[in-house]
């Protein structure tokens, strides 16, 4: 592997801060399978389970108690 | 062309669940429905068909029509439609289909067999929906199309605890969690400090008993993938221990539920020995929904342990740190491990329990998700036969045992129809409820003298007494319609989640950490179990 | 007659056979060119079972973790192998991870191998506390290879 080949970034990290540089080469299909979730991070997965959330209980609220 | 092939398996199923949804719509299910038991559930399965039916054809549409990119759209609602509908599917077909012939037919079979199938086994449909994974992934493998709405289960298992959060109440959390603490504390530091105790006595490598305590201690494989990196655990000791805490993990969770009913365990009681006994966290969801599937109230115990267990983790993480010593080479400290690593969706469940008690979800009067609503209504009005049968009662002086509060109370229910205050106070509400709901006490006084024996009122007076109560007790539609929610929620998870449970993972199971950890598992779920029985007794929760 | 020999070996009983035959013929064959191989099976991916607890840089450390302890436990295969067999030397070491059946075949089409050497199917020893088996010994049936076979299959015993 010669020094000039490109590399791609991409997020890891538990904040959703945290970065890898790997070797464009690198086999991405491998590290998509190995992914257990959809999201690249976890602060990003709960903050989108707890918006999701606050959602369904705002259209629950909105069909079951507001518009009654 | 091939975006078209590649949507079929969507298209095919958003078909078929609108067909569904139409012919529900018609009634022409009803007989079928009725007798499988389901009919009630029949509105539901129509809108809830009709939509995700027509969800999964837009998005198919949607995905022939234009390029896959890397677009938000792509990777968090496209890709993984067709999965997320696949295992919503698989869910509607447990729940409507195979649970109630599952118990048709263990009833059918109940003369052959001496028992009941479903009963003995806990069959309803968490239970079936985890077996269904387990069984697709190792016999036919996870469809390619719904590989990426599996891996939404962890995430929406999430959301379903978020939602639970809102099921508490103030005293019930601050009960639940000062049990949670003291057991799971005493338990899971037990049950480390007793594998590693015994991986001394057999003369196992540190690495291995490393693994093994924080996976038998904490909770499950988790524990385990956060510990072995800190312990530098060995390939096979890794597979040994993960393999035989995947087979405890499911044993248990048909295992426990069974043993619950068996002893008569309160549903407190059984959430709370479920949570510290079992390893895995899905699985203790798993066996809280086995042992009650209906009402959510041992889910919501086993979540409360569930949740300590989850924090307790870091701080064994940093124990068995310690304990392994420096060679690590990993850099460990209390913010890299407890701070960065908190889990956010448990801020999450605290929010929506912090709405829940300032009232949001509920009617301004409610109590525990119930209220009680004694304003004059048609609904709440007892039955002509009801009323017939406590006229004739209060005819032939069969109150003469009450108490004149309790006789003011029957005397202005048969004057008023129903329980409420006086027609005079109709203006001032505050009054007007107040008076109400002490005559609604003292008719439940009445019953429950009756009930004990105090008194005796022929049985279409009670039953006429108890209609009364009831009618007054409404349950608040935003509370039940959230519950419905996260009870689909944590199916849809659990179902998921089942589907990353391999064989291989299960039948690498073996060399010393079966030893191990069969006599610390066995240990610790048989302790607890006494423990529970002689500790939680009194926690009542509504 | 045959000039380039893919070893497929991972340690066990059965393919420490398979290497004994391949260097002892490569003791009278100068040209052969050999390769050894090793295969991980795919299988360990699924390893975090049921897991949901957990972060995504857990799981990848953890995963990472494995991977490390793999690869040092390949290597010291074939530091075995290269200590009791000198002609190892000549060899060419692979190793790579994926379905055992498919990577097998998969690697002889592209190195343009045309013998492929497997140990036997042992029969997995009746449980044991004291089983040494490694992490990596997987067996695999060879139902599921023969269909895949892009040239002959020598099955030492």
């Amino acid at each position: 592997m010669s020094d000039k080949e490109k590399k791609i970034t991409i997020e890891t990290g538990d904040s959703g801060k945290g970065t890898t540089e790997l070797p464009a080469s690198a086999n991405t299909e491998e590290l998509e399978e190995r992914a257990l979730s959809v999201f690249s991070s976890d602060r990003n997965e709960d903050i989108t389970a707890l918006v999701l959330c606050l959602l369904t209980a705002f259209l629950v609220l909105l069909f079951t108690k507001w518009l009654v | 062309m091939s975006q078209i092939k590649d949507q079929m398996p969507a298209l095919i199923m958003g078909g078929s669940l609108l067909i569904y949804g139409l012919i529900a719509k018609t009634g022409a299910m009803l007989p079928m429905a009725k007798y499988l038991g389901t009919h009630k559930t029949m509105d539901l399965q129509v809108t809830l068909t009709l939509i995700v039916g027509c969800i999964a054809l837009v998005g198919a549409i949607v995905s022939t029509t234009r390029k896959s990119g890397t677009s938000n759209i792509d990777i968090f609602v496209l890709r993984p439609l067709a999965g997320i509908v696949f295992i919503l599917v698989l869910a509607m077909v447990i729940r409507w289909y195979a649970e109630p012939l599952m118990k048709i037919t263990s009833v059918a079979l109940q003369p052959l067999l001496g028992f009941k199938i479903y009963k003995v086994l806990n069959l309803n449909y968490v239970v079936l929906g985890i077996l269904v994974g387990v069984v697709l992934t190792n016999t036919w493998g996870i469809p390619k199309f719904a590989a990426e709405g599996v891996k939404c289960a962890r995430f929406v298992l999430k959301m379903g605890v978020i939602m639970l959060g809102a099921k508490y109440s103030l005293a019930e959390l601050a009960k639940l969690g000062a049990y949670s603490v003291l057991l799971v504390g005493f338990f899971v530091l037990g049950t480390v400090f007793l594998v590693l105790w015994l991986g001394n006595l057999f003369k196992q490598p540190k690495s291995m008993t490393g693994v093994l305590a924080a996976g038998m201690g904490v909770c499950g494989v988790s524990a385990t993938v956060a510990v072995a990196p800190v312990v530098k655990a060995k390939a096979a000791e890794m597979a040994y221990t993960i393999g035989t805490i995947l087979s405890f993990g499911i044993i248990c969770m048909f295992v426990f539920p069974t043993i619950g009913h068996l002893a008569n365990m309160t549903p407190v009681q059984f959430g709370a020995w479920a949570g510290t006994g079992i390893l895995n966290s899905a699985q203790v969801a798993a066996a809280a929904l086995a042992f009650n599937s209906v009402d959510i109230e041992t889910l919501k115990v086993a979540e409360i342990f569930n949740i300590t267990r989850v924090l307790f983790l870091p701080i064994i993480v940093l124990v068995l740190a310690t304990w392994f010593g420096k060679e690590t080479g990993q850099k460990l400290t209390f913010k890299s491990v407890v701070i960065d690593k908190f889990p956010v969706f448990i801020i999450g469940f605290l929010l929506l329990f912090f709405l829940s008690s300032m009232g949001v979800f509920s009617p301004a009067s409610h109590y525990k998700g119930k209220y009680i609503d004694v304003s004059y209504s048609e609904r709440t009005q007892v039955t002509p036969e009801g009323l017939e049968s406590l006229n004739s009662a209060m005819a032939a002086n069969e109150f003469s045992g009450l108490t004149p509060k309790q006789l003011e109370a029957v005397t202005d229910l048969v004057k008023q129809y129903q329980i409420a205050g006086n027609f005079a106070d109709r203006n001032d509400k505050k009054v007007f409820e107040q008076v109400g709901r002490a005559r609604m006490a003292e008719l439940e006084g009445v019953l429950a003298a009756a009930k004990g024996k105090q008194l005796t009122l022929s049985a279409d007076v009670k039953e006429a007494l108890k209609h009364a109560v009831k009618q007054v007790h409404k349950e608040s539609r935003t509370v039940v319609a959230l519950t419905d929610f996260m009870i689909w929620f944590f199916a849809f998870g659990l179902i998921g989640l089942g589907m990353q449970i391999t064989k291989k993972s299960i039948t690498q199971a073996g060399g010393w950490p079966i030893v191990i950890g069969i006599i610390a598992g066995v240990t610790k779920a048989t302790l607890s179990f006494f423990v529970v029985l002689w500790l939680i007794k009194d926690v009542v929760l509504n | 007659m045959f000039s380039h020999v893919l070893l497929c070996t991972h340690g066990t009983e059965g393919a420490k056979k398979a290497e004994a035959l391949v260097f002892a013929k490569l003791q009278n064959a100068p040209n052969l060119k050999v390769s050894v191989l090793t295969v991980l099976d795919e299988d360990w991916r699924d390893m975090t079972g049921d897991d949901w607890l957990n972060s995504s840089k857990t799981h990848t450390t953890f995963l990472d973790h494995v991977e490390n302890q793999m690869n040092e436990e390949i290597a010291e295969e074939w530091q075995r192998i290269k200590t009791s067999y000198p002609l190892a030397e000549r060899a060419n070491f692979l190793q790579s991870t994926g379905n055992i059946a498919k990577t097998i075949t998969r690697t002889a089409k592209k190195l343009g191998c045309d013998l492929i050497v497997i140990g036997p199917w042992c029969k997995p020893k009746k449980f044991s506390i004291h089983s040494t088996r490694l992490g990596l010994r997987d067996t695999m049936k060879n139902k599921n290879l023969h269909p895949l076979l892009p040239c002959p299959l020598l099955i030492a015993s």
